[in-house]
């Protein structure tokens, strides 16, 4: 699949096909040119399947995405040690630079002792370089949402991990809005590179929340200008869920209901924008629905996420900089228009 | 082994759930009297209903499947005890200290040659499993070369033994090593060649056909072969279950392959398992097939939990919905949407009694106590008394089990107490011997405490819905801290009744607390009850003093403080439940300018009584021949005022700050809501001030008394908010032209508050 999203080649596209190619290629090979030095284009990969579509890789082609950021596993806290779990399987090979991700829960870092994290550093590397096999290796990223309580072993691990790492591959971490807006509290990662995650940002579980995923007035409060002590990459999301909620009280993420679905069912009825109520009891994906629940659908929209680009371009220095996409879905290559443009902001 | 089924199968739900922002919630919180554990042995346990994905009944008692350990119990004749077998199958591993193995009764006797094949058989197991046993760090792989190995000589035994329980659970490891080989071939060929031709009756060929079917590359005969194995064991059933299609016609190819009635229903059992909804035709449809099944009684007992979870929990642990900054705004939706799912259920649970009893009546169903006794407690729950009499007859005819005659009983106790208003001796002594015999169950009822306070929390929300504060009191405080209510969450027997007394109680209903606490002949029954709140006398003393003082009735307030030793005034720890020097340290007289939790300029503190008295002092002096009138009367209003939800001293009437009025609470709370009393006497200081100026200022303290009013006009009746909070200073500016602005901040307050000196 082919992307034409400029106007001007769509037009050139009716008349000539061959003509509109070449267009193309100049265009993006123009758009590449265009591109602020440094600032690369990529993508999250959430899936336990790495098993990207012929369409995903023309799409990735098609935007310039440059990294792949993949979810590699998750380190939970065992009844006695810490496991991994959810573990990816590499299906698909491409050209484009891979980063492992791990996200490890402030668990496993409240249960070790400090005497245990060497140890646990080498299996953590160990796995990782496992399931990387021999591609290359350029970077690896933590993602662990640590508290002060967890902080000291947290970025114990990190020193320890980037003893472990080669010299060449860099260590980078996530950086959550307060993590960066209080870095005195929170304190800095010992690491190579920080990842501002611009998303999830809101209250999941506020039945009053207009939207967890992206809220850019909560945002804003924390996109103070300053120097933050590491280089920063930035994510940002594209991705839906609905939440439901019981009588205001959240009780689960349901990912798989469509905006589609919830807009056109004869099953909802909508007494304000983004909100469906189930009209009758109902079992629908292994869940029983109860008359009366409600669907919060929360996405991304385009107005919203150049909003926030715009921000964050406007006070984060971003000078060589990776602007990711949380996260790569199939439905994502219906979203080149909106993430090109986002892209576009920082470029 | 259970639990570690459990948290893959938490992590692995197609739903990311999330804990909620309140707490408690989900099974914490459900409500329960009928026992999921009347049908199916303890391996069907997830399959019970849970708000959950599986149910973790007894999900700690064995390591190791039930059903194979019973076997192993009969093959060593009795010998060893259930407990000794699980621990050697299902515990030990390749970690465990020799010395620890060697205090098993069976490696001692096994030591001394007894037998020797069982031993052989077991030693060889545990090694295949240590082969088999991936590290979750990867660093310790499956010893392919290994497993190749013990597939010899597991081929070798079973040719040379002649003990048929040994070779076919030799035959069962050959096929679960070669399942992990990838080598289905041989997994097939060993399933037709060992397995089925085995004469054993045993569990452990469902085990295999487990493994067998896992090789069928047809999906739907797949599933086939699962349904078959979930019917006859439930070891695998969280796999099957999970693995299974969630609805009709996603195992339409599945049915095909079902040859008889018992094919089929064990098909649809696994749908209504997967079903967490409304189940009725499915199991309706079932019973039309295979009314005696294991199955349809696990599923007619899940139904039950089901109904009693949307029926009853929100009913009897008052944890409603809706915890959230802005509910009010949208309780009028939620409270119709409540409603109308409470008819809903009550329906639906009438036409699921009324259908099983259809099918009692129509089918020959063999476990006709279980029935009858659903039957029972569903007549119950609908609030039918005869229908309840008349099949708890029925069920008492048919009860063998220890675990029904339990279930027979809690009825009883429920349906009891629900039609009795008398508390005489006669019903007292039925509910205390009722209470005794209860107890000859603990062991048949699984989490008895737990259970025995469900029936508890039963009993005291009947004698809330009469307004029947004392006995509601007494059977909370039984309600053990496990078992999650409004009263009972996170505190030891006993003190449920405080938190229940003080929400609810008048003067007058504690009045009658305290004289059945003074009571002398008391019954054995109201001796039980009265048990576990004697620790709290001084607490619930305060508490019956306080309500007066709510009420405003001092001098029976003041009465009663005064029966309260000093120390307790003292307490500065948990020990009561409050630490009563460090909430009562402002000074309750003075002027509230800032608001909430500040003020003591002046140092002073009272106790309770102290307080009491002096208001009651100063309302002398009012009402006496006595100069400095409006100064008295302004103290009095800040008296008042401090006692309100925006006062500085609240913790003289209330035990907490709450910025919202409850409704759930049955006494008065306006007191503290609005300024009222506080209003009253700031309009009598200003009419008796003896300058302007004083005048003034207690006008600007009655309109803090309006503007906190405004605050929470959504919540509390405005007596005296008529206007805007402009035209009010509009009037204030017409009747005190000269201080209205200096008065509308707080920069002068010191000087207009000490006028009344200046006469």
């Amino acid at each position: 699949m082919i992307y034409f999203k400029s106007p001007l080649i769509l037009d050139s596209i009716e008349v000539n096909m061959r003509f509109s190619l070449s267009v193309l290629i100049v265009f993006l090979l123009l758009n590449s040119c265009e591109q602020e030095p440094g600032i690369e284009r990529g993508f999250y990969h959430w899936n336990s399947r790495f098993s990207l579509t012929d369409s995903q890789l023309n799409f990735l082609e098609e935007i310039n995405a440059e990294v792949l950021y993949v979810h590699y596993f998750d380190v939970i806290m065992g009844e006695q040690e810490p496991l991994p779990i959810a573990e990816v399987k590499m299906d698909t090979e491409t050209n484009l630079s891979i980063v492992p991700v791990v996200y490890i829960t402030t668990a496993v870092f409240s249960a070790l002792d400090s005497t245990e994290i060497p140890d646990f550093a080498q299996k953590v590397y160990q796995k990782i370089t496992d399931i990387h096999g021999s591609r290359a290796l350029s970077e690896i990223q933590m993602d662990c949402d640590w508290t002060p309580s967890v902080q000291d072993k947290y970025f114990y691990f990190l020193e320890q991990f980037k003893s472990i790492m080669p010299d060449k591959t860099k260590l980078s971490a996530t950086v959550r809005l307060y993590q960066y807006k209080y870095p005195d509290i929170a304190g800095v990662p010992p690491v190579d590179r920080g990842l501002l995650m611009y998303y999830n940002m809101g209250s999941l579980t506020d039945y009053h929340e207009p939207n967890s995923i992206l809220n850019n007035k909560l945002g804003e409060q924390y996109l103070v200008e300053k120097e933050y002590p590491l280089p920063l990459d930035i994510a940002l999301p594209n991705f839906s869920w609905a939440l439901l909620f019981r009588q205001g009280e959240f009780q689960q993420i349901c990912p798989q209901f469509s905006e589609n679905e919830l807009k056109n069912s004869p099953l909802f009825v909508s007494d304000q924008a983004d909100h469906y109520i189930f009209t009758k009891d109902t079992v629908m994906y292994e869940t029983y629905f109860r008359f009366g629940d409600e669907l919060r659908y929360e996405s991304c929209s385009e107005q919203e996420l150049l909003k926030a680009a715009e921000m964050i371009e406007e006070k984060i220095a971003h000078q060589n900089a990776r602007i990711l996409i949380y996260h790569l879905q199939e439905k994502t290559i219906n979203d080149y228009e909106k993430l090109d443009a986002v892209y576009r902001v920082f470029e | 082994m259970k639990n570690w089924m459990l948290s893959i199968a938490f992590l692995s739900s197609s739903f990311v759930s999330l804990a909620c922002a309140w707490y408690p919630y989900g099974e914490e919180v459900r409500f329960s009297l009928f026992g999921s554990h009347l049908a199916g042995h303890n391996d069907a346990s997830p399959l019970f209903y849970s708000c959950h994905f599986f149910n973790d009944y007894k999900v700690d008692e064995y390591r190791g499947p039930t059903e194979n350990l019973n076997e192993w119990y009969d093959y060593f004749h009795g010998k060893y005890k259930t407990e000794a077998i699980d621990e050697l199958l299902y515990h030990f591993d390749h970690d465990t200290k020799k010395n620890e193995v060697a205090k098993n009764p069976l490696i001692v006797s096994f030591v001394v040659g007894n037998h020797v094949n069982a031993a052989e058989y077991i030693m060889f197991a545990k090694k295949v499993e240590e082969q088999l046993r991936e590290d979750h760090w990867d660093k310790k792989k499956m010893d392919i070369e290994g497993l190749h190995r013990s597939i010899g000589i597991a081929q070798n035994k079973i040719l040379k033994l002649q003990d048929a329980y040994l070779q076919l659970r030799y035959a069962y490891q050959l096929i679960v090593m070669s399942y992990y080989l990838g080598k289905y071939d041989d997994v097939q060929g060993y399933y037709k060649n060992y397995i089925l031709k085995s004469p054993e009756k045993s569990v452990i060929k469902w085990w295999s056909m487990f493994f067998y079917a896992l090789t069928k590359e047809d999906e739907n005969k797949q599933n086939y072969l699962l349904a078959q194995v979930f019917d006859h064991s439930k070891s695998k059933a969280t796999y099957i279950y999970k693995k299974f299609p969630s609805d009709r016609l996603k195992a339409a190819g599945v049915l095909d392959f079902c040859k008889g009635n018992e094919d089929k229903a064990a098909v649809l059992s696994l749908l209504a398992f997967k079903n967490p909804g409304r189940a009725k035709d499915q199991i309706m449809e079932i019973a039309d097939l295979t009314p005696n099944s294991e199955l349809l009684d696990i599923l007619l007992i899940r139904e039950i939990n089901k109904m009693e979870d949307w029926y009853l929990t929100e009913k009897h642990t008052t944890y409603e919905t809706g915890i959230t900054s802005n509910y009010f705004s949208d309780r009028e939706k939620f409270d119709f949407i409540k409603a109308k799912n409470f008819q809903s259920d009550k329906k639906y649970l009438r036409d699921f009694r009324d259908m099983v009893s259809d099918i009692l009546e129509r089918k020959k169903v063999e476990n006709r106590s279980l029935w009858f006794t659903s039957l029972a407690y569903m007549s119950y729950m609908l609030d039918e008394k005869e229908a309840t009499e008349s099949y708890l007859h029925h069920a008492k005819k048919h009860a063998e089990t220890a675990e029904i005659k339990g279930q027979i009983l809690i009825t009883e106790i429920l349906h009891t107490v629900k039609y009795e208003d008398k508390w005489d001796e006669g019903f007292q002594a039925d509910l205390m011997r009722m209470f005794y015999g209860l107890e000859k169950f603990k062991k048949d009822i699984y989490d008895y405490d737990r259970f025995k306070s469900q029936i508890m929390l039963a009993i005291t929300n009947k004698y809330l819905e009469m307004d029947n504060f004392l006995l509601a009191s007494l059977f909370q405080s039984k309600v053990k801290a496990r078992v999650l209510s409004e009263y009972g969450w996170g505190y030891e027997p006993g003190y449920q009744s405080f938190d229940l007394l003080n929400e609810n109680a008048t003067s007058e209903d504690m009045d009658e607390f305290f004289a059945f606490w003074n009571k002398k002949d008391k019954t054995p029954l109201e001796e039980w009850l009265m048990e576990d709140i004697k620790k709290y006398k001084w607490r619930l003393t305060d508490l019956w003093a306080t309500q007066y003082f709510r009420e405003d009735k001092l001098d029976k307030a003041l009465a009663i403080y005064r029966t309260i030793p000093d120390s307790v005034w003292q307490v500065d720890n948990w020990e009561l439940h409050y630490y009563y020097k460090q909430e009562l340290d402002n000074d309750p007289f003075e002027t509230n300018i800032y608001g909430r939790g500040r003020g003591n300029e002046s140092g002073n503190t009272y106790t309770k009584p102290e307080f009491v008295a002096e208001i009651i002092r100063l309302k002398g002096l009012l009402e006496g021949d006595t100069k400095n009138k409006d100064y008295y009367a302004m103290l009095l209003g800040n008296a008042y005022y401090n006692m309100s939800y925006h006062g500085n001293s609240y913790y003289y009437t209330e035990y907490g700050w709450s910025g919202y009025e409850n409704d759930d609470y049955a006494r008065d709370q306006s007191y503290y809501y609005t300024a009222e009393r506080a209003f009253k006497y700031y309009e009598m200081a200003e009419s008796l001030a003896v300058n302007t100026e004083f005048a003034a200022f207690c006008y600007r303290l009655q309109l803090k008394c309006v503007f906190d009013e405004m605050w929470y006009n959504d919540s509390i009746k405005n007596k005296h908010a008529k206007m805007s909070r402009e035209q009010e200073w509009d009037v204030f500016a017409g009747r005190y032209p000269e201080h209205y602005q200096l008065l509308m901040g707080c920069d002068h307050f010191d000087y207009y508050s000490s006028a009344w000196k200046r006469s």
